[in-house]
Parts: C-alpha cells; sequence; structure tokens
C-alpha cells in the first residue's frame, strides 16, 4: 500500500457529491506512469478525483495523476459548482454584491443567469478565453428551507439569517455534515439588527422592550397606551417561516412569554414590510438594520432613560440589545476550490468594503476613543450604586483613559455563561486580528464587567473571571501567535460602566460582557 | 419614417441659414450648438418651402461681403456643397445630461452607434447627415464613441463634474422593445408622482424641479436589432432626508422571447462607486404567459439615500 500513498492525499467521506457522475471506470495513472487504480469515478471537483476501487473510497489530487477510461470527466471544460441557499436577508442583496467584488478581484468577468428573484446563478468566465470555469447558483427561500436543503445535499452553503437550531445541528450531524455547531462550520457575513420601524409622520421615538412585546402580542393595541395619539396600532412583521421573523420571537417575545398576535400583518420581503409600514402612521414594524427603507427606525428605552439605538457601531460591539447577525454555514466535507476561496474572501477587507456598501454592518474592528464614550461615563456616575466607590470610577477612569475601545466586544446569551454567537465568532474574529500583527507592540486589555445585582465584590470577582476566559479563548484559537508580540492583560470593574439598567434581565445582559481596550 | 422626414428638415433649416453665411460654415463648436434647436422638439415644425437651398444664388448675393472657403480639389462635398467634414460635439446640459451633436453632411440617412462608458446605442443620420440627442453622462469624465456605419470612429470627450451628484443606473439589450426600468422614489405608489419610468419619464426640468430622477431611453425605433439603453439617474448627492428609490426592472413576455434567454446587460455602481457593466441571460416565463412581465425587483439595487444608518 505504501506506494499509493505517495499520491493519495486524503480519504474523505462525502456525503453530497460536488459533482454526481455516473459510475463508470477509470484508471488513474501516476505522471511518472508507474503506479495505477483502477475503480469508479465517485466525484470530481475540479481538483481532486474520489474513486471507489479495491482498496475502498479514495481521493487523488488531479495535478499528481493522468485520467484515462470511459468515466474520466472533461478536464478542459470542467465547471466547478457551489451553491448557496436560504434567507433572502442574505441572497437578494448581499451575496449578490459579494460574489460580483470577489468575481471581477480575481479577475473574472461574470455573467449572471435569472430565471426569478429567487433563483439565480452567476457564471464566472475567464476573459482570455471567455469559457467559464465556475457557477455559483443562489436559491433564495427562507433560512429553515436552507438546512433542509443541506440535510437533502442540495446546497453547498446555508444563508442563515439566525442560528441553526438544535434539531437542525442534530439531523446535520446524523447526516454526517459534521458538527455545524463548530466555528469551524459557520461565519458571519455581515451583522444586521431588529428595529422597531414606524411611517415617517409618527411621532414616536423610542420604545421599551417589554411595551414593544406587549405591542406585537396585542395586548397593547392603541397608541395612546404608550404616548401617542388615539388610534390603532397596525403590525407588521416577516413571515413566520423567515429567520429574521424567528429571531424576533426568540429574543424579544419568548422574554415575556408572548406570542405575535395572529392578525399581525406579515411579510415576504423586508422591502415590502418597510414599505408597508412608511405608509401608515399608526403601523409598526419589526424591520432589519440594512433595510429601513422610508421609514423610520425607534430606539429601544431602557427603563432608567438610556436610549438604545441601532447604529452600525452599537451593532458591532452588541451594545444595541437586538443583533441579528447574518451566517454562512458549511458542512464538514471538500468544496470545490473556488468555494474555498470565496469563503476566505469573505473575510478580507474587500468583502467588508462591499458588506459596507449595500448598508449592511461589516466586521472591522474600529476603535472608539474615550471622547466618544461620553455618555457611558455620564451614565456610569448617575448609576453609580450604593456599592460603587469614587475611587472605584477614578482607578477605571485612569486605566482607561489612555486607551481605546474595540468595537469587539464579548457577551453571553441570556442567563448563561455561554458566549452568543456574535462573541464566539468574534474569538475566531480576534485571534485572527492577533495572528495577523494588527495589534503588535500594542497592550491589549480585556475589560470584565458585570450586572449590579447581588455583592459588588463578587460581581467584580465574575467580572475577572469572565475576562480571564475570554482572553483564555482568544490565545487559544490564535496558535500561531507568538505570545511577546503584543501584551494581552485582563482587567475588571464588576458593575461599574452599566451599559443599561439593570431593571430587566434584558438590560443586566447587555450590562454582562467583556470589553477590549487597547493602547 | 415620418419622424425621420421631420427630424430631417428641421435640421436642414438650420443648415440653411448656416450655408447663407457661408463664411461661417466652420462654425466654432459652441455658437453650432447654441444655434442647434433639438431635432426631438422638430415636431410642428414646417419644412421651409424651397426644401433645396438655391446654393449658387447666395453665393452670388454674398459676394461681395464675405469671402468664399478656399475649394479644395481633393475635398469632397455634400449634395448642399458641404465640405465631407465628419464634426462631433459634446456640450453640458441640465442634470448631468450632455447634448450629443453630429454633423456629417455626406452620411445622410446612415445607421451609427454611440458608446460611452460602456453603454452603446443606435442611431441614424438625417438626410442632411445629422444627429442630435441628449444623454446622461453618467461619468464626471465622459467619453463619446461615435460610429457611422462603414467608417472609423470619431470622439469627443467632457467633463461633466455634476454627473458625481448623480447616481446613475441603466439597462441596454438588442432588439424589441421588452424591457423597462421602474424606479419608484421614496416610497411612490404605482402609476403615481415619483414613480419614473419610460411611460412617465419625468422630464429633466420636472426632475429638477423636484429633485427627483429622470428617464432616458436611448437607440432609434425605427432600425431594426437597434441597440437600446434605458438610463436611469437620480440626485444622490443633493438629496439629505434618507429613504430609498425601489428600483424594479420589467421583462414583457412576448411571443418572439418566451421560453428563451433574453441577453442584456446592467449598469450599476460597484462598492467603490465605479459604474460597472455585467451581463446578464434571462430565461423568459413560457409562451403560455405572453402579455405578462417578469417583474425583477433586485436586478438592479435599490438606491439607499442619507444617513438612516448612522
Amino acid at each position: 500500500m505504501k506506494f499509493i500513498c505517495a499520491f493519495i492525499l486524503a480519504v474523505f467521506s462525502f456525503v453530497a457529491q460536488t459533482l454526481p457522475l455516473q459510475a463508470q471506470d477509470v484508471t488513474l495513472t501516476s505522471k511518472d506512469g508507474k503506479v495505477s487504480i483502477e475503480g469508479t469515478l465517485l466525484t470530481f471537483d475540479g481538483e481532486f478525483y474520489r474513486i471507489k476501487s479495491v482498496y475502498g473510497a479514495m481521493t487523488l489530487e488531479r495535478s499528481a495523476v493522468i485520467c484515462t477510461g470511459s468515466g474520466c470527466p472533461d478536464l478542459e471544460n470542467y465547471v466547478a459548482e457551489f451553491t448557496l441557499s436560504g434567507a433572502p436577508s442574505m441572497g437578494e442583496v448581499l451575496m449578490p454584491a459579494l460574489i460580483e467584488n470577489f468575481a471581477r478581484q480575481s479577475g473574472f468577468e461574470l455573467r449572471l443567469n435569472i430565471t426569478d428573484d429567487l433563483s439565480f446563478s452567476y457564471d464566472l468566465r475567464l476573459p482570455e478565453t471567455d469559457k467559464s470555469v465556475a457557477r455559483i447558483i443562489i436559491r433564495i427561500s427562507n433560512t429553515d428551507n436552507g438546512f433542509a436543503k443541506l440535510l437533502a445535499g442540495e446546497t453547498d452553503m446555508v444563508l442563515a439569517a439566525r442560528e441553526i437550531t438544535p434539531s437542525e445541528a442534530k439531523a446535520a450531524k446524523n447526516a454526517g455534515l459534521g458538527d455545524m455547531k463548530n466555528v469551524a462550520r459557520s461565519r458571519i457575513v455581515a451583522l444586521d439588527g431588529l428595529v422597531p420601524v414606524v411611517a415617517p409622520g409618527n411621532l414616536a421615538e423610542s420604545i421599551s422592550l417589554s411595551d414593544l412585546a406587549l405591542v406585537f402580542a396585542g395586548k397593547i393595541d392603541n397608541w395612546q397606551q404608550i404616548g401617542g395619539p388615539d388610534a390603532p396600532i397596525y403590525l407588521h412583521l416577516h413571515m413566520g417561516s423567515l429567520g429574521i421573523a424567528q429571531r424576533f420571537e426568540k429574543i424579544v417575545m419568548a422574554r415575556y412569554n408572548l406570542v405575535p398576535k395572529p392578525s399581525a400583518i406579515r411579510h415576504l420581503t423586508a422591502a415590502a414590510l418597510v414599505d408597508a409600514v412608511a405608509a401608515d402612521p399608526f403601523a409598526i414594524g419589526i424591520a432589519r438594520f440594512s433595510e429601513l427603507g422610508n421609514a423610520r427606525k425607534l430606539a429601544i428605552r431602557g427603563a432608567c432613560g438610556m436610549n438604545f439605538h441601532a447604529t452600525a457601531q452599537s451593532l458591532k460591539t452588541e451594545d444595541y440589545p437586538l443583533n441579528a447577525p447574518l451566517f454562512l454555514y458549511t458542512p464538514a466535507r471538500r468544496l470545490p476550490k473556488i468555494a474555498r476561496e470565496f469563503l476566505t474572501y469573505l473575510r478580507s477587507p474587500a468583502a467588508q468594503r462591499v458588506v459596507r456598501s449595500v448598508r449592511f454592518v461589516d466586521q472591522s474592528v474600529d476603535q472608539i476613543p474615550i471622547a466618544d464614550q461620553g455618555r457611558r461615563f455620564a451614565n456610569a456616575i448617575v448609576l453609580a450604586g450604593a456599592e460603587t466607590k469614587l475611587a472605584d470610577l477614578q482607578r477605571m477612569i485612569s486605566i482607561l483613559r489612555p486607551a481605546k475601545r474595540l468595537t469587539i466586544t464579548f457577551r453571553f446569551e441570556a442567563g448563561s455563561a455561554k458566549l452568543d454567537a456574535q462573541s464566539r465568532l468574534n474569538i475566531v474574529l480576534l485571534a485572527r486580528l492577533l495572528e495577523a500583527g494588527k495589534y503588535d507592540g500594542q497592550d491589549l486589555l480585556f475589560v470584565g464587567f458585570s450586572d449590579g445585582m447581588g455583592d459588588a465584590a463578587v460581581n467584580l470577582k465574575i467580572a475577572k473571571k469572565r475576562a480571564t476566559a475570554v482572553r483564555a479563548a482568544v490565545l487559544k484559537a490564535a496558535d500561531t501567535l507568538k505570545p511577546q508580540k503584543l501584551s494581552l492583560e485582563v482587567e475588571a470593574f464588576g458593575e461599574a460602566l452599566p451599559m443599561a439598567c439593570d431593571d430587566t434581565d434584558w438590560g443586566r445582559q447587555v450590562n454582562r460582557r467583556v470589553e477590549v481596550w487597547v493602547k | 419614417m415620418a419622424f425621420g422626414w421631420k427630424r430631417g428638415f428641421g435640421g436642414l433649416f438650420v443648415f440653411a441659414v448656416l450655408a447663407g453665411f457661408s463664411g461661417a460654415i466652420a462654425a466654432s463648436e459652441t455658437a453650432l450648438t447654441a444655434e442647434f434647436k433639438l431635432p426631438q422638439n422638430s415636431a410642428g415644425f414646417a419644412p421651409p418651402p424651397n426644401s433645396v437651398p438655391d446654393l449658387a444664388g447666395h453665393v452670388e448675393r454674398t459676394k461681395g461681403n464675405y469671402i468664399l472657403p478656399e475649394l479644395r480639389d481633393n475635398q469632397n462635398y455634400s449634395p448642399f456643397g458641404l465640405a465631407c467634414d465628419v464634426e462631433f460635439t459634446a456640450t453640458k446640459s441640465d442634470a448631468a445630461m450632455v447634448l450629443l451633436n453630429l454633423h456629417a453632411p455626406c452620411q445622410i440617412n446612415t445607421p451609427l452607434t454611440v458608446q460611452f462608458q460602456g453603454l452603446i446605442f443606435s442611431g441614424m443620420t438625417t438626410n442632411i447627415g445629422h444627429f442630435s440627442t441628449l444623454v446622461p453622462a453618467v461619468k464626471a469624465d465622459a467619453v463619446f464613441v461615435l460610429t457611422l456605419a462603414g467608417n472609423a470612429p470619431v470622439s469627443t470627450a467632457i467633463n461633466v463634474a455634476q454627473a458625481n451628484e448623480y447616481h446613475s443606473v441603466a439597462v441596454q439589450w438588442s432588439g424589441r422593445d421588452d424591457l423597462q426600468i421602474h424606479a419608484f422614489e421614496r416610497g411612490a405608489i404605482f402609476g403615481n408622482k415619483g414613480h419614473v419610468w419610460a411611460g412617465a419619464p419625468q422630464s429633466m426640468a420636472q426632475a429638477l424641479q423636484a429633485r427627483g430622477g429622470y428617464i432616458i431611453r436611448l437607440g432609434d425605433v425605427d432600425i431594426a436589432n437597434a441597440y437600446r439603453v434605458e438610463i436611469y439617474s437620480f440626485p444622490m448627492a443633493q438629496i439629505e432626508k434618507p429613504g430609498i428609490v425601489r428600483v424594479h426592472v420589467k421583462a414583457k413576455v412576448t411571443k418572439e422571447n418566451c421560453g428563451q434567454q433574453r441577453v442584456l446587460q446592467i449598469l450599476q455602481n460597484t462598492p467603490d462607486q465605479m459604474a460597472a457593466i455585467m451581463d446578464v441571460s434571462i430565461t423568459m416565463p413560457s409562451c403560455d404567459r405572453i402579455g405578462d412581465y417578469l417583474l425583477l425587483k433586485n436586478l438592479l439595487r435599490d438606491l439607499k439615500i442619507g444617513g438612516n444608518h448612522g
């Protein structure tokens, strides 16, 4: 067997096939002619042959062998292909803009083939020969359907407007697609948020999260009940099958054990939703930050007077409580080379520019100087509890004043010590930046904060523990980082710098965090 | 060709006037464009009584006052006595538009194409070799290349700084008239004000006044398989109030295109705000849907205005 190993790279257990081929006989011969293997060709992805031989399934690199026999693929005219299926919030504008930029940047010419708004593909052609070398297919339905297609082997990537559910992850695992909960199986393409919107003529400015839930449950059904005119409230939501609607039910309605009123008007597209809301002064809708149309966004009001505005920065830092990142899930199998290149491209600065240009929120890490955090520090003074002494605040300011806060922040799932999805992927994001030397020669400070419930000393201890855990996770993910390149310290100020009031559980959730500061 | 006839005589009149001042035939570009009436506006214009000018008479009458141009042996002349030079000029107009003018006295009724910023459309010279049209500049450094059938291309360039304030998107194709851009400006409802399309293109003056966009269709309807382009331009930089312009493309299902591939190109901005052309192939709905429209809401991206995202 040793001689065969010389050009066998790896043996994969494929489930869905990259290029389903009629089972036909091939003979793969090493370039020096010394070794050959016969078998049935299972798949060919442009780079690797996978054949069923007497030795079992094996994968051989195209460049190492010569294929002869009736089953050999047409190497000259091979077109790599991969499919993205799922959420309209990603498939309509975001992914097309990214694919177009990726293709142009890679020197391909593009042709867009359209059947309709939900079904289209891009041909990537070499300008010299005008020959298609790859085809990227987009099928828009919803996140549920995207995962269903993955299980059915009908898609290579899932466009998801929400996290994978435990049952979907279990089904994927059983289907041999790997552990979809692993950070290697998902990435955030862009950040987004849920935003309450009204018509431009509606005078409302903000709404508390509990009122928002009560409004959408129909328990509050007149604007008068929330400080507006005596007029009924008309409700607008996305279709329940859409991930964005499910995200709203999970992070807002379920928090208060409520469900949306059945008479709420449901929309198939984000554009239709905001257009309907913008045209009706008595309407309220839950829109996406990336698609506000002509509607006006409302701030989320905290009980003690702090308002949370959805902005690019507050979505990056998760200081705004209703984030809704947009995920791309990939199965644990080899994708064509061009698909892997596309995944690498999605992390690049060029991709972040594209994300911004189509008005989604990108993941480039910004630095916020202390001068731009005046409101936060003012709140810290106003809300300083009995247990927060002036000396505590002075210690905090003296440490943070020379530094800048990174937009990367780590937050935890409701009532849990587990990082939320955006934060879990932020671990990877920060680790990559460290590996790339982005903060070489600087001091990075992981700063733990807590809510103000319970004993301040205990809170400080918990906050420090969290910051230490986050730093450890980042270091573990940054395995090529040389520690001497920069200093990574841990600090904690417990409940000294609250972002929100502690009188609601979402407020406490916003307060429990690990910030990263750099100087 | 009734339209072509009127257009021809509209231009002819102007030529006759110029011919009268024979010394001024090589009039400067500015003078020329200033005096020209747009052929599009010439509907209802009565042709002069004698459609062939009496050039000999003019020469006779003006002998004492004007210096005749030097007649060159190797120079060809049109039937109206004009030198067979081709003159192609561009002049700035309102709303980031450019007025193109072509004099090609010896290329009468000749098909032509104009290429600019990756776009192309077909036209035809009049029966005195004239062609004139308004086009959106699309970008500030605008270059126009005009090719008369069977001739080498001629070009003209112009800087239109105002083009930077406008955001233009376009659809172009050749052949039948089955594609339309529909723009819904800031919440406009179908058929109402602010719904801009070829059937309600919003004049330049209206567009300027309403601070809205306008649609220009280019490509001569009388030429078979003409290159056509429909351009929607919106003054993005002039608008501060946040909002959105929804841009849709409608493709009519006809007996010629049903069930087939409709090939076209679109122009829209890339992330770095450069206008880029992309090939598009639409699989048209089957022939039992003739007369319907295929509505594509995401082929051209909506124009997001202002700081709703700050």
